[in-house]
């Protein structure tokens, strides 16, 4: 399973999927592309033989996070036909930028392809393995902090932005 | 010794600028101060008078600035005194209805310690310093005087100004090649690189002071403008005093020049120039303090023409023509002042009365003064022009012809204006005498008796003047000598006849002169005021600043139509292509990121 | 331990406020936080105290240097302003407390991203004070914060995603991502193209989160429509911390200077400057003109940084601080126009000087320091900056920047034309000075602008030298 057709099948299919999740109108299709796009992320990180990042991957983006997404959007309400014609960008447009973007990306890799890239060796000491639990509590507190920072904005996030002004509230 | 530079500099500086600030009600007060003053500087003068003493201020100001107070300084001071006396006397009376008199009498006071101060100085940078100083009590002497006199003053510190600027040139050229600031130090060889240049410049620095060609343009138009005291004070006294001491100075102290070289003889010509020209415009004149500035440029030239001659014996006579020349002169300016104040004006056809019934005594010390003028004998001027004529004759007789000329055309001039004045109104008998103020009669007698006084006894002054310069040597044929008293004669003769002549055809007193002039086209150059540069340096700084206007326009429009223009075009464009989209936003990244790959 | 309590305070005050047993007044926690705040200022001034008994539980992996502490003093005025306008703006309490805490969030992002030593560590904490600062944006709800907080949001995914990759090489190569290991691995292989690819992608995504031309665009609409201390705070510290105060990190701590990477941060610091300017000025909205004049002069701290050496940084640190300064006077003299006149039309408004005083007076202080006026502070630190410019031979880009000043005074000139000096239009007859929280700000700020400037050589000695020694 290591060799290296896997790995460019899975890229490509990560591309493919993603270029699809952002070329649909419908939102909640969107949504749900995206989480197949991160599963097929925490395949190939299970490939890359980090199982921990996969796991976190595959529970945390492609699994919370699109029932999150899917959620969210069940609340809201869709744009109505008419609306939605209005705001309707043609597939041909959308086709055109991606070859624009096409063009661009393999313009900056011949740019630098042309330059010579002489590679350099890897560590030799990052081959040992160190514990993920011994990585992220004692050499990693500060993004634990950081982290944790995060997380209440999330909730305040929240608060501040789905929460009703009632006017019971004093000035 | 401080005691010398107190009273000659200090003293009058400071009186005249309390004269200056004093409110109204100490007009008296002011009077009596400036005569004080005046008298003080007279008597300290004639006290000094043949010592020798060095100063230095080194003590009071930190600076090594040399004062030397010696024979031919002690003598110009001691002349200027005196003539600073009776323009004060004068002025008293002249100046009494002027409401300007005060701050007449101020600068008056403070030209006179910046004149002592270049007397006395052994510095040139001070000399500089004082020797532009000076403009300014000028100006404001001129600047009081009639209506539109401002404009005379403005032209008049123009023209000193350039002339000033070729003396600081000349004089920092000497600094230079002579190595030291102290006057008394210097001493050039006139065949050193630089030195001539040197020379020339301040040569003609010092003969612009004294009125000659091309700096003379003000001196007519100050005499009709400004207060009889300045035009004998300045002009005569101070003007002459300066030019002929700095040019005594520099032909026996500064540079070393051979007699009849080729610098000399150029010199001698300028001055011949200068008094040429002077005395042919002096006979157009129709106002009597006109020709009056005009003869005193020509004197002018005469002075200059004597030093040119580097001998010894030159420097001497114009020494002594510069005495006679100040007698005489401010005599004849008091007269003009005596007859403006009592006719009002001293133009031809704005004399009314017989002067010579009105004013006899004036017309007394007309007679004494214009005598002295036109160099009749046994007056105090022949002297010093039979001595001029001998110098000039010891570097080449062509000098010596144009001075005759000179000499013919200045006495016809003073002629024709007795003849004008004194004797072309008939006698009325009802007229009484109405001769002026004391204050004002005094000086005017006082000066025409020393035209005849020193004249007859002239060893008076030869001894002084012999004291200063030396014994002058060189020697006197006694036939040129006789041939040259001669000549003066027959000049003087001549132009008598020509006056008696002519005043029996017509009443232009003039005669065959005048013939011989109009045939030169003087008197087209007297109407154009060709020989003015003044006037054709207004017209070029008219043309140019026309174009100057033309160019600011175009500056203007670069600045205030350009420049706006442009940067509202650039900054609307900006200001459109941010219009909120956040497509064309990631658009400027990707395009940003494009162009780091290409240059990287 | 000191500085860990830098980022551990606000953490906690925060966890404080919202614990469920009570209810927290607004005020209370503004007050609360602005005096944090100050205690921070003021812990610029005392010594580092390193040893301390609670030390060994609270040890986080900070180190702290001159240039983090002059961050931690600037930081600490701005979030001190932003916090008193928020008290002096009539807001209900619910929004004010949550405001603080987000503010409080934000402050205990910005202190961490100044004292670690490792560059994913950075990427954390940059992503925390975004997070904050796309909340503090739309909190207001309406269409404009909205649209600007979701603008803020993309671009600053694009700069997530190439600061993440440039990470990745980065820790490919070097085996770790903490400054050590990657500045031996830098002098080792710096010329090798990889790295130095690693590095524009880094360097780009900075520019985004920075501002500086032509990857600004969300900057102009954000500073628009986020509410008065919002604007305060984001356009005084929160661009200049994670643009720029990073870029100095790395190139001050990490990185070398490198030729081709001195030339991209001249050109686009050089372009920043010059269209910035050209675009501030027709601008008719006050806030959107001190958007773009805050574009210009990013440029110029950028183009200190550029100049490669030390004292090309010292200069650029310096900029950084008189920027937030007087940049944080003009937003909040706007906030008090906002207040008081609520009409945002630069051209409706004039006259106003003989009704704000103190507003028209300091914000006329603010715009000769952005201009370069002697004897203000902004004329010293560009004076620095062409200084090194001109020291490293880059004399043409000097010169520009000599030049650009003339279209600084322009656009300033022409604001305070229009808003305080001339004739008062009809309608702003009952106009009175903003409240005392707002002009007691004001003049704070505009105090310390004047005091640096006039005692700028013992400020080159103490603050500056001891940040940066050159």
């Amino acid at each position: 399973m290591d060799s290296i057709y896997v790995h460019i099948i899975l890229l490509s299919l990560i591309i493919l999927f993603a270029i699809f999740a952002v070329s649909y109108a419908r939102v909640i299709r969107g949504a749900i592309l995206l989480g197949v796009v991160s599963m097929l992320v925490s395949i190939s990180l299970f490939l890359l033989s980090s199982p921990l990042a996969g796991i976190f991957e595959l529970s945390v983006c492609s699994g919370l996070i699109t029932v999150i997404f899917v959620s969210v959007i069940s609340l809201t309400i869709p744009p109505d036909d008419k609306q939605r014609k209005m705001n309707a960008i043609s597939m041909v447009k959308k086709m055109t930028l991606l070859f624009l973007l096409v063009l661009v990306c393999g313009f900056s890799l011949y740019v630098l392809d042309s330059k010579n890239i002489t590679f350099i060796p890897l560590m030799q000491n990052v081959q040992e393995s160190i514990d993920t639990r011994d990585n992220i509590w004692n050499l990693r507190h500060v993004d634990l902090i950081g982290q944790a920072l995060i997380l209440l904005t999330g909730i305040f996030a929240v608060v501040v932005l789905f929460k009703k002004d009632t006017n019971k509230d004093k000035k | 010794m401080n005691i010398l530079l107190n009273i000659f500099i200090i003293i009058p500086v400071l009186l005249g600028i309390l004269l200056y600030f004093l409110p109204t009600k100490y007009n008296i007060t002011k009077i009596v101060l400036f005569l004080i003053t005046v008298s003080l500087n007279c008597f300290f003068s004639i006290y000094f008078y043949g010592k020798e003493i060095l100063f230095n201020t080194h003590v009071l100001f930190r600076l090594d600035l040399y004062f030397r107070y010696y024979d031919l300084s002690s003598f110009m001071i001691l002349v200027l005194a005196i003539i600073a006396f009776l323009t004060a006397i004068y002025s008293v009376a002249f100046m009494k209805k002027d409401k300007n008199t005060y701050t007449f009498y101020a600068f008056m006071l403070l030209a006179l310690s910046f004149t002592n101060g270049i007397l006395l100085t052994d510095n040139f940078i001070v000399l500089l310093i004082f020797w532009e100083a000076l403009m300014i009590p000028m100006f404001a002497m001129i600047a009081v005087g009639k209506n539109q006199a401002f404009l005379t003053a403005i032209k008049t510190l123009i023209i000193s100004s350039v002339a000033d600027l070729c003396l600081m040139f000349g004089v920092m050229l000497i600094c230079v090649v002579g190595g030291s600031f102290v006057i008394s130090q210097v001493n050039i060889d006139i065949s050193q690189p630089g030195a001539l240049f040197a020379f020339i410049m301040i040569f003609l620095g010092a003969t612009a002071k004294a009125g000659a060609m091309p700096f003379h343009s003000w001196i007519p138009d100050a005499s009709v403008k400004a207060p009889i005291p300045f035009m004998v004070f300045i002009v005569t006294a101070v003007e002459k005093i300066l030019s002929i001491y700095l040019l005594i100075r520099i032909v026996k102290d500064f540079f070393v020049i051979d007699i009849g070289s080729d610098i000399s003889i150029y010199a001698m010509s300028f001055g011949v120039v200068t008094l040429l020209v002077a005395n042919m415009l002096a006979i157009y004149q129709k106002d009597f303090k006109k020709m009056l500035s005009y003869a005193s440029i020509g004197q002018a030239g005469y002075m200059i023409v004597a030093i040119s001659s580097i001998t010894v014996f030159g420097m001497f006579a114009a020494l002594f023509h510069m005495i006679a020349h100040i007698v005489y002169k401010s005599c004849l300016f008091f007269v003009a002042g005596n007859i403006e104040q009592a006719e009002g004006s001293t133009e031809i056809s704005s004399i009314k009365n017989n002067l010579r019934q009105t004013m006899p005594y004036t017309f007394i010390s007309f007679i004494l003064a214009g005598s002295a003028f036109a160099g009749v004998p046994f007056f105090f001027a022949f002297f010093s022009k039979e001595m001029i004529y001998e110098s000039a004759i010891s570097v080449s007789w062509i000098f010596y012809i144009c001075l005759a000329v000179g000499s013919l055309l200045s006495a016809v001039a003073i002629m024709n204006w007795a003849v004008k004045l004194f004797f072309s109104k008939p006698k009325d008998k009802i007229i009484q005498e109405k001769e002026v103020s004391t204050f004002m009669f005094i000086p005017t007698i006082i000066t025409a008796l020393a035209c005849l006084m020193f004249g007859i006894f002239h060893k008076v002054p030869y001894n002084l003047i012999t004291g200063i310069i030396g014994q002058e040597t060189g020697e006197h044929s006694s036939i040129v000598a006789v041939i040259l008293i001669v000549v003066s004669v027959l000049v003087l003769v001549l132009a008598l006849v020509n006056n008696l002549y002519t005043c029996k055809k017509s009443q232009s007193g003039l005669g065959f002169v005048l013939v011989a002039l109009n045939y030169f086209k003087v008197d087209k150059l007297n109407e154009n005021k060709s020989f003015d540069p003044y006037e054709i340096f207004i017209k070029l700084i008219r043309k140019f600043s026309n174009i100057m206007f033309v160019i600011d326009k175009a500056v203007n429009y670069f600045y205030d139509v350009i420049v706006p223009v442009s940067v509202n075009f650039v900054s609307a464009s900006v200001k459109k292509a941010h219009n909120g989209n956040l497509s064309i936003y990631l658009l400027w990244v990707v395009l940003g990121i494009i162009f780091i790959f290409i240059i990287f | 331990m000191s500085f860990s309590l830098a980022v551990l305070i606000p953490l906690f005050l925060v966890l404080f406020f919202n614990l469920p047993f009570y209810k927290v007044s607004g005020k209370i926690a503004i007050f609360i936080a602005s005096l944090f705040c100050i205690i921070q200022a003021f812990s610029f001034f005392l010594p580092i105290t390193a040893n301390c008994p609670i030390s060994q539980y609270f040890m986080l992996d900070f180190q702290c240097d001159g240039i983090s502490r002059l961050m931690l003093l600037t930081t600490a005025i701005v979030a001190f302003s932003s916090l008193l306008v928020l008290y002096a703006l009539e807001d209900t309490d619910r929004k004010q407390f949550n405001f603080v805490n987000l503010i409080l969030l934000s402050l205990a992002g910005m202190n961490g991203l100044f004292f670690v030593r490792d560059i994913f560590s950075i990427y954390v904490f940059i992503e925390v004070i975004a997070s904050t600062s796309y909340v503090l944006i739309a909190i207001n709800k309406d269409k404009n914060s909205l649209e600007a907080s979701f603008k803020y949001l993309v671009m600053s995914s694009v700069a997530t995603v190439m600061m993440l990759s440039s990470i990745a090489i980065l820790f490919l190569v070097a085996g770790s991502t903490d400054f050590v290991t990657i500045s031996s691995m830098y002098q080792q292989y710096s010329g090798n193209t990889l790295v130095v690819v690693a590095i524009v992608l880094f360097i780009v995504g900075l520019f985004i989160k920075g501002g500086v031309m032509p990857f600004h665009g969300w900057l102009p609409d954000s500073y628009l429509a986020a509410p008065a201390p919002v604007s305060i705070y984001l356009a005084g510290i929160v661009t200049k911390t994670t643009g720029i105060y990073t870029l100095i990190r790395l190139f001050y701590s990490v990185f070398g200077f490198n030729t081709s990477i001195q030339s991209i941060l001249l050109i686009f610091a050089t372009i920043s400057i010059v269209f910035g300017a050209f675009a501030a000025i027709n601008q008719s909205n006050f806030k959107r003109m001190l958007a773009y004049s805050s574009i210009s002069q990013v440029g110029y701290i950028v183009l200190g940084l550029g100049a490669g050496t030390t004292f090309g940084v010292a200069a650029a640190i310096f900029h950084l601080f008189n920027h937030s300064i007087f940049k944080s006077l003009l937003f909040v003299n706007s906030a008090a126009l906002e207040k008081q006149v609520n009409v945002s039309d630069m051209n409706e408004m004039g006259g106003l000087a003989s009704k704000m005083p103190i507003t028209s007076t300091t914000s006329v202080i603010a715009f000769l320091s952005t201009a370069g006026i002697p004897p203000l502070s902004g004329f010293w630190s560009k004076l620095m900056i062409i200084l090194a410019l001109w020291t490293a031979d880059l004399k043409v880009f000097a010169f520009i920047a000599i030049i650009a000043s003339i279209l600084t005074m322009t656009y300033f000139l022409i604001m305070q034309k229009k808003v305080f000096f001339g004739k008062l239009k009809e309608g702003f007859e009952n106009i009175k000075e903003a409240p005392l929280a707002i002009t007691f700000v004001s003049i704070l700020l505009c105090a310390i602008t004047v005091v640096v400037g006039i005692f700028f050589p013992f400020i080159l000695n103490g603050l500056i030298n001891s940040a940066v020694s050159f």
